[in-house]
């Protein structure tokens, strides 16, 4: 009896071994980018990193291209505890921290130079919210510059603002942004753009060229204005769950992984939207230069709104950035 | 004189309430959201948030109704015929496990509202929470309900209400998962049953599994099937099953899928009149005169729906009910040949132009989509004609004659169904003119026809109203379950990297195009039958690309081999996702339905072969 008991008591302790994990912890990451672009090869170059950096411990199973879901998805994923990390742009960042997406307010931040100087400054506070949320940015890079795209051309704010202007039902701030400044959004999900474009539901659309090339968009409004309209942002993100559980000791190692592989997408996301533009006018792509003249009448027309803009966006972080904004201006 | 109703009823009727008014909100906000945006800037706040739960509430509202009817789809293969004692026996674990099922879903979808959300987010005005709770209170009903459909006498009911314990032990990670989440300390008993729920469901999973598969037979619902394996596959796996109740709601709050019950409703207040007869006496007068005239009409048709809809599935509910009836009635075609035909037409307008299956692939596999639209115009042609043929050969053999050709026939029932035959042309005018979304237009096509068999035809007066909508709900929400629950399984084959394993394997071993292309096809037929054409599009088309380049195969013709194939994996026994509609709109078995597809299965099988091994149907047309 009792020896009949022990070896239950073994096959037991057999089985829950059985399915224990061999070694190690498995991160699964998901991602909206292609395999095949920037942001594909340096999560793929992250895994072999992460590999080698803690002898096989930590295993990066990486899913490309969307096909663990949209970010929104991602993030509730990661929240359930199926996934582990993601890669966020600004869109999907605002969702946790509403904080994020002040550094999009149109025509604010206009310079790589800005840009940069911005993040050095918001970073940390920014990171510190989302640890509030239970989760610990890796790593931030750039997705890309918005630009206009139209089917007719468009060189001052008076000839986009009775256009209707597509925009991604996911961004209500940009879309209300808009609306107050005089625009014309019509909220329109990602994949009907291209249908609603061809039978006149919309006239533009707002995006990075890389997107717009990407997608073929730019085939029905092959007009683009060579003007920054807002910084879009992406990220690492990892949940605290399981940071904590990696090794304290190859932490720092780990990250700064994930560092180097996001100024690898910074320089290589540059070069590609030039790329994206170039083959975009061989393919009929018309790109409307912008004078200083130009541009300052688009400066001028929002500064009319800044005020509005506090109550779409986060009012805080918003006035923040203006304020090191004018100390950036101030020591140049 | 106030009436006291019995709490059960006021129940049912709280029920039926919420689940019309959900639906045919569903029906009039697109509209009223047309007319704000064309008078004021902007339109409703949120009206998106807004639509797409509305959706997910009439499925699980209207998956509630379609269990309370017993009618949720099941293959039942010789149960039947069992003597009734067997026959109690077999139901019974039939119920227990539809309900040990449906309360693994109902804990993994509490946990998924309480946890998966972002605190604070809103869907326009409303705590998101608020809609997703429909998501767990369907699934405690239907679970309920399947133990209820048992006889009140005896032990079957508490027999098979035993498995709300079992899949209580199966939800256990979701409950853990909200303490995690909540609690300020984490009671030890919670972690110490955690590391049991690993060790049990180590144990039971793959027994559960392959019982849930046999019992797929004995009547268990589809869509606890399907959902059931993936959740199982899921806990097996130590995975968060919460995933399940996620990828429905991802699957449900898709940017088209409204589409589908706005047909589907259209289409019912058209089959609910008088609609059918008069569009039949139309059909005979226009195509009567030609052998199988009626065959090749009803093919066009849905083709031309098909391409404009984007969603096979869409036209066999929209229309399917319609076509039948005029197929049937003209006399001349059995109902199994007519369901058949039916059944099989619904996906080959995917390879027209503005398909937005063709549009989704030019753009994830970056071909140019003038080049696609352009490649599947032949293979499509190729396949209208096979179809059409059926009917023309069926006339010759049977000698049918045809009706004389008679112009004041045509005229007078021409005038008699105007306002129908109108609505197709309002759904192209209102689409492509760009007045609309493809969801405003099903919207469109919903308040047409209600306005013209309500108020112009009086076929349906304001008392049927709630009725026919309550009829179209069983259905709907049938359909919109099946789907939602479906797709955990395609997540869980993502989820393990089932197809970049599959790639790699095929890297390695394959080098003859012959053989790729045949291991395409078969890929893509399986494919087909799982997932849902847009996934299988992201999932695995950027898999086969690259492969596709190595072997030398035109990547518009690669595409267009993905198109057909998935076109075909939609009626693809056993579970191909238009044979689950075309059961439920024509109510026909599933198991009689099969042998009703099968001709023309094989035949579009033949026909992607020809596609698959011919590149010139698919590049002929690109010019230089």
């Amino acid at each position: 009896m009792r020896r009949l008991r022990r070896s239950i008591v073994l096959a037991i302790l057999l089985l829950i071994l059985g399915t224990l994990p061999a070694f190690g912890i498995t991160i699964k990451l998901a991602s909206v980018a292609p395999e095949q672009s920037p942001w594909g090869s340096a999560l793929n170059q992250l895994a072999v990193d992460w590999a080698r950096i803690s002898n096989g411990q930590v295993r990066l199973t990486v899913y490309h291209n969307a096909i663990a879901g949209e970010e929104s998805d991602v993030l509730r994923k990661m929240r359930i505890g199926q996934l582990q990390a993601g890669v966020f742009t600004s869109a999907g960042m605002k969702q946790v921290v509403p904080e994020v997406f002040s550094v999009s307010v149109p025509f604010m931040i206009r310079s790589e130079e800005q840009l940069n100087y911005v993040m050095e400054r918001v970073t940390p506070e920014i990171e510190e919210l989302f640890r509030e949320n239970r989760l610990h940015v890796l790593s931030w890079s750039r997705a890309g510059w918005v630009h206009f795209f139209s089917k007719q051309r468009v060189v001052y704010p008076q000839d986009l603002k009775p256009q209707r202007l597509a925009s991604d039902p996911n961004d209500q701030e940009l879309q209300q942004a808009f609306k107050i400044m005089g625009y014309t959004p019509i909220p329109m999900p990602q994949p009907e753009l291209l249908t609603s474009l061809n039978s006149g539901l919309v006239d533009a659309f707002y995006t990075s060229p890389l997107v717009a090339g990407g997608y073929q968009w730019f085939a029905l409004a092959p007009h683009m204005l060579d003007l920054k309209v807002a910084p879009f942002l992406g990220t690492i993100i990892i949940t605290d769950a399981a940071w904590r559980r990696i090794p304290n000791n190859i932490k720092d190692e780990l990250m700064a992984a994930a560092r180097r592989v996001a100024e690898q997408i910074d320089e290589d996301v540059r070069e590609l939207e030039a790329d994206a533009v170039d083959s975009m006018e061989r393919y009929g792509l018309q790109v409307m230069e912008v004078t200083p003249e130009i541009e300052q009448a688009w400066v001028d027309d929002v500064s009319l709104y800044d005020r509005a803009m506090l109550d779409v966006f986060d009012a805080g972080m918003t006035q923040r950035i203006r304020e090191i904004l004018g100390e950036f201006q101030r020591r140049r | 004189m106030t009436e006291r109703l019995a709490p059960r009823v006021v129940l049912r009727r709280v029920e039926e309430w919420a689940a019309v008014a959900s639906l045919l909100l569903l029906g009039f906000l697109p509209l009223i959201e047309i007319v704000i945006r064309a008078v004021a800037q902007g339109g409703i706040p949120g009206y998106n948030g807004y639509l797409f739960h509305l959706v997910v509430a009439a499925a699980f509202l209207g998956g509630m109704i379609t269990a309370r009817e017993g009618r949720h789809l099941a293959i039942r293969v010789a149960v039947d015929t069992l003597p009734e004692r067997v026959r109690a026996i077999t139901d019974t674990v039939a119920a227990f496990l539809s309900a040990t099922i449906s309360t693994g879903f109902f804990w993994a979808s509490v946990s998924f509202v309480a946890v998966s959300f972002v605190p604070g987010t809103k869907v326009g005005v409303v705590p998101i929470q608020v809609f997703a709770a429909v998501i767990p209170l369907g699934f405690l009903v239907m679970g309920t309900r399947f133990v209820l459909r048992l006889p009140a006498k005896g032990a079957y009911r508490p027999v098979a209400a035993l498995g709300a314990m079992v899949g209580t032990v199966i939800g256990y990670s979701a409950i853990a998962n909200m303490v995690y989440t909540y609690a300020a300390d984490i009671p030890l008993w919670v972690d110490t049953l955690y590391n049991a729920w690993f060790s049990i469901m180590a144990v039971i999973s793959v027994p559960l599994i392959v019982l849930l598969v046999v019992a797929a037979f004995a009547g268990v619902p589809l869509f606890v099937v399907l959902g059931g394996v993936a959740l199982l596959l899921f806990a097996r796996a130590g995975g968060a099953i919460e995933v399940i109740a996620n990828e429905g709601y991802v699957m449900l709050t898709g940017n088209t899928i409204p589409a589908i019950p706005l047909f589907t409703l259209a289409g019912f207040f058209l089959s609910e009149s008088r609609a059918g007869e008069r569009l039949v006496r139309l059909f005979r007068a226009l195509f009567g005169w030609l052998p199988g005239g009626l065959v090749v009409a009803a093919v066009l048709v849905s083709t031309f729906f098909t391409t404009f809809t984007g969603a096979s599935g869409v036209t066999i509910l929209a229309l399917g009910g319609l076509l039948l009836y005029i197929l049937v009635q003209s006399g001349s075609h059995s109902e199994g040949f007519s369901t058949g035909i039916l059944t099989a037409s619904g996906s080959i307008g995917l390879l027209f132009p503005p398909s937005l299956a063709i549009i989704v692939y030019g753009s994830v596999a970056q071909v140019s989509i003038f080049d696609m639209f352009l490649g599947g115009i032949l293979p499509g042609v190729l396949m209208v004609v096979a179809m059409s043929m059926f009917g023309v050969i069926v006339a010759l053999k049977k000698k049918i004659r045809p009706v004389r050709w008679n112009g004041r026939e045509l005229l007078g029932a021409l005038k008699e169904s105007v306002w129908e035959v109108l609505l197709p042309i309002l759904i192209v005018v209102v689409y492509f003119s760009g007045i609309a979304t493809l969801v405003e237009t099903a919207a469109v096509a919903v308040v047409y026809t209600l306005v013209v068999e309500m108020i112009i035809h009086r076929e349906i007066t304001v008392r049927d109203l709630s009725g026919v909508v309550l009829k179209a709900l069983g259905i709907i929400g049938g359909v919109l379950v099946i789907l939602a629950l479906a797709r955990g399984l395609s997540y869980y084959i993502i989820d393990v990297r089932i197809p970049v394993m599959l790639t790699e394997w095929v890297e390695r071993t394959i080098s003859a195009r012959f053989v790729f292309l045949l291991l395409v096809n078969l890929a893509l037929l399986i494919a087909g039958m799982f997932m849902d054409i847009f996934s299988a599009i992201l999932v695995i088309a950027p898999l086969i690309i690259p492969l596709g380049g190595v072997f030398g195969v035109h990547p518009v013709h690669l595409g267009i081999i993905f198109i057909a194939n998935m076109g075909i994996g939609f009626i693809t026994p056993p579970v191909g996702l238009n044979l689950f509609l075309a059961s439920y709109r024509f109510n026909i078995p599933l198991s009689k339905l099969y042998r009703h597809v099968a001709p023309f299965f094989a035949v579009q099988l033949v026909i992607v072969l020809v596609i698959t091994y011919v590149p010139w149907l698919s590049t002929a047309l690109l010019g230089g």
